[in-house]
């Protein structure tokens, strides 16, 4: 790939002893899990449990209250900020509301990360935010602003400009949700795509079944009773050989139990 | 209506078994009856162990019915009651289910009661805090200038160029109809008293030494802070929101760079040039009121005007409105950045952007004027 300006490493990812909290209140604690490069990570876990919050963590956006994340061996937080943005340079990331640029078309949302760390000319990033709008499924809507598309049409933009790097890790938060299934059985093409292509490393918050047993090669599952993680292996084992009742009923749809008060 | 109007009966069947016993029209609307009903029934009956619903006669219901038996259910097990709901309808019991499905979040968000004290106590805290984080900010912004003042610019010409125009020609209007009735306003008050003294031509000193050192200068520092500190925090805030300002920050482009010093150079550039138009159209209205009411020729007044005002007044104008444009975009791109996320925040982010950027301007205008009495400017 002639986009990626960044040097080739090794990303294995090592969360430790992470914990995390909003004011005084925990949301997760002691979460520790690693990431191997290329590998497709899928978190699991109920509304509210914290994948987002622990998604923020691992992008550079909230400080844990304890423990640290480790990329390459690099501690990532208890580290300068100088190398902390070093490391974010190769992050993309996809926020659950899309969070485009509201002032910006669709193709400058894209166009501004390539112009601030790439020397591709003016032309060359045009040819380029159009090639990721067309992934996603959203060619010809280059001079559209993200308030003149739907919320779906927003999320898919919002993943174009998290790849618009070719980053090493990508991380998406419920990329999926919203989308009907046509446009995310694609979405699911696009993220195996770009691991197998790219060697891209992929961290995905989702809740969608099909998607999670066709994607992922890992999973983890945080719990919000718990509030830490209680299961971290492939979800096809996690079916066969869980015994949490929480986990089964989640990767059945609560099929398996029953629903208790 | 009234025929089937709500009912409930408590029948007992059995020393230890209470049977509720509901009928006709259960909704929300129908004015239901308080479930603390049930209280006193059980003062009554110390011995029971169970209750029990019966609701085949219900002929309407809809959620009312529902928190009516949840409440119920709640009172039964404080009272550590057994409560059967058999004799609920299948679509009552799957819907109650699903409300119990998850339980309740304990502590879900506790507002800790203080005293006064410590309500003080904390409230010092939080000013302290806050102060620290503003501190934090401007320091930001100085490393940022210094950065763009080597030639590396982070923020789009686009928008820079846009911010400007939002400070300057869209602003003129409202500029220029403050700044004529504030140069109108001064000639009027300087014109009565003056003409007790037979000193009527002074009022153009009073106006064009007026406008340009002071009423200017202060007045389109509070236009702006209105007009533009408001924008600018409305601007961020809802980018804070819309979680826009995360998304710079993970593509490491500091938000600093890029939203706020556009905002900052385009006010700190533009309000001097608008304070310049400002003792201009103050001067003009001075004039009006001049010719009007003292009958003082338009030369007579010019002369008058160019002979009493030296560049200095002028230039401390200048000055003091370019300090008043960097505070008030301070302002308003700091309360839009550490804007909340939620469309309130955002209002309350606007209001503190007003509210801080006309209290910054007045108290800087008064310390210029402490000094420019020191320095004897
Ligand atoms: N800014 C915040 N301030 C305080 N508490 C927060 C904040 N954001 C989230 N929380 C709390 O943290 C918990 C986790 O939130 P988070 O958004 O990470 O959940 P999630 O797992 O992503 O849920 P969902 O699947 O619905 O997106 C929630 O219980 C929420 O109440
Ligand atoms: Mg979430």
């Amino acid at each position: 790939m002639t986009m990626n300006v960044m040097p080739i490493e090794q990303p294995p990812i090592q969360v430790k002893h992470l914990d995390m909290a909003y004011g005084g209140t925990i949301v997760q604690k002691d979460i520790n899990f690693s990431v191997q490069k290329s590998e497709i990570l899928v978190i699991m876990g109920d509304s509210g449990c914290g994948k987002s919050t622990l998604m923020r963590h691992m992008v550079g956006l909230k400080k844990p209250v304890a423990g640290d994340i480790f990329y390459n061996n690099e501690p990532f937080w208890s580290g300068g900020i100088t190398q902390r943005e070093n490391r974010m340079r190769h992050f993309g990331v996809m926020y659950q509301s899309g969070a485009l640029w509201s002032s910006m078309t669709l193709a400058e949302n894209i166009s501004l990360p390539l112009q601030e760390y790439t020397t591709l000319t003016a032309k060359q990033i045009k040819e380029v935010a159009a090639f990721k709008l067309s992934l996603v499924g959203l060619a010809g809507y280059e001079d559209f602003y993200p308030a003149e598309i739907s919320g779906g049409m927003c999320k898919r933009a919002g993943i174009a400009r998290a790849i618009a790097l070719d980053p090493e890790i990508i991380f998406f938060d419920e990329p999926s949700a919203g989308l009907d299934p046509i446009s995310s059985k694609r979405l699911d093409d696009l993220i195996l795509a770009l691991r197998d292509g790219l060697g891209a490393t992929i961290i995905v918050v989702t809740h969608e079944l099909a998607s999670i047993f066709t994607i992922a090669d890992n999973a983890i599952f945080l719990d919000s009773e718990r509030k830490t993680l209680i299961a971290n292996a492939p979800p096809k084992e996690l079916l066969k050989h869980s015994t949490d009742a929480k986990i089964q009923r989640f990767l059945t749809r609560g099929a398996e139990g029953v629903i208790q008060p | 209506m009234n025929s089937t109007r709500w009912q409930v009966d408590f029948v007992q069947p059995s020393k230890e078994l209470l049977t509720i016993s509901m009928s006709g029209h259960w909704c929300a609307a129908d004015n239901l009856p308080s479930p603390e009903l049930l209280v006193e029934k059980l003062h009554r009956f110390p011995n029971l162990k169970k209750i029990a619903y019966h609701t085949e006669n219900i002929a309407h219901w809809d959620s009312g019915l529902l928190s009516f038996i949840v409440m119920l259910n709640k009172i039964c097990r404080q009272n550590s009651l057994d409560v059967s709901t058999d004799g609920l309808s299948k679509n009552m019991q799957s819907l109650l289910t699903l409300a119990s499905a998850v339980p309740e979040r304990e502590n879900t968000k506790s507002a800790p009661t203080q005293s006064t004290l410590a309500s003080l106590g904390h409230h010092t805290k939080q000013l302290y805090f806050e102060f620290e984080k503003m501190m934090e900010f401007i320091g930001a912004i100085t490393i940022s200038l210094s950065i763009l003042c080597r030639g590396k610019v982070k923020f789009l010409g686009r928008d820079l160029f846009y911010f400007i125009q939002d400070c300057s020609v869209t602003s003129l209007p409202i500029v220029l109809i403050i700044s004529f009735l504030m140069g109108l306003i001064l000639a009027f008050i300087g014109a009565i008293q003056l003409q007790a003294f037979g000193a009527g031509i002074y009022v153009a000193n009073l106006v064009a030494i007026g406008m340009s050192r002071e009423m200017s200068p202060l007045m389109i520092a509070i236009i702006m802070t209105g007009r533009t500190g408001a924008s600018y925090a409305a601007q961020l805030g809802s980018m804070q929101v819309n979680e826009e300002i995360d998304a710079l920050k993970t593509t490491v482009i500091s938000p600093i760079d890029f939203l706020v010093l556009p905002r900052i150079i385009a006010l700190v550039l533009m309000i001097p040039l608008l304070c310049l138009y400002g003792d201009l159209v103050g001067i003009l209205g001075g004039m009006l009121i001049s010719n009007t009411f003292l009958h003082i020729s338009a030369s007579a007044y010019i002369h008058q005007t160019t002979s009493s005002i030296s560049m200095v007044d002028v230039l401390v104008g200048v000055v003091k409105s370019l300090c008043f444009g960097l505070l008030v975009a301070i302002a308003g791109c700091y309360q839009g950045l550490n804007c909340g996320r939620s469309s309130d925040a955002v209002g309350s982010a606007t209001t503190k952007a007003v509210v801080t950027g006309i209290l910054y301007v007045i108290i800087a205008d008064a310390i210029f004027e402490i000094i420019l009495n020191i320095l004897k400017i």
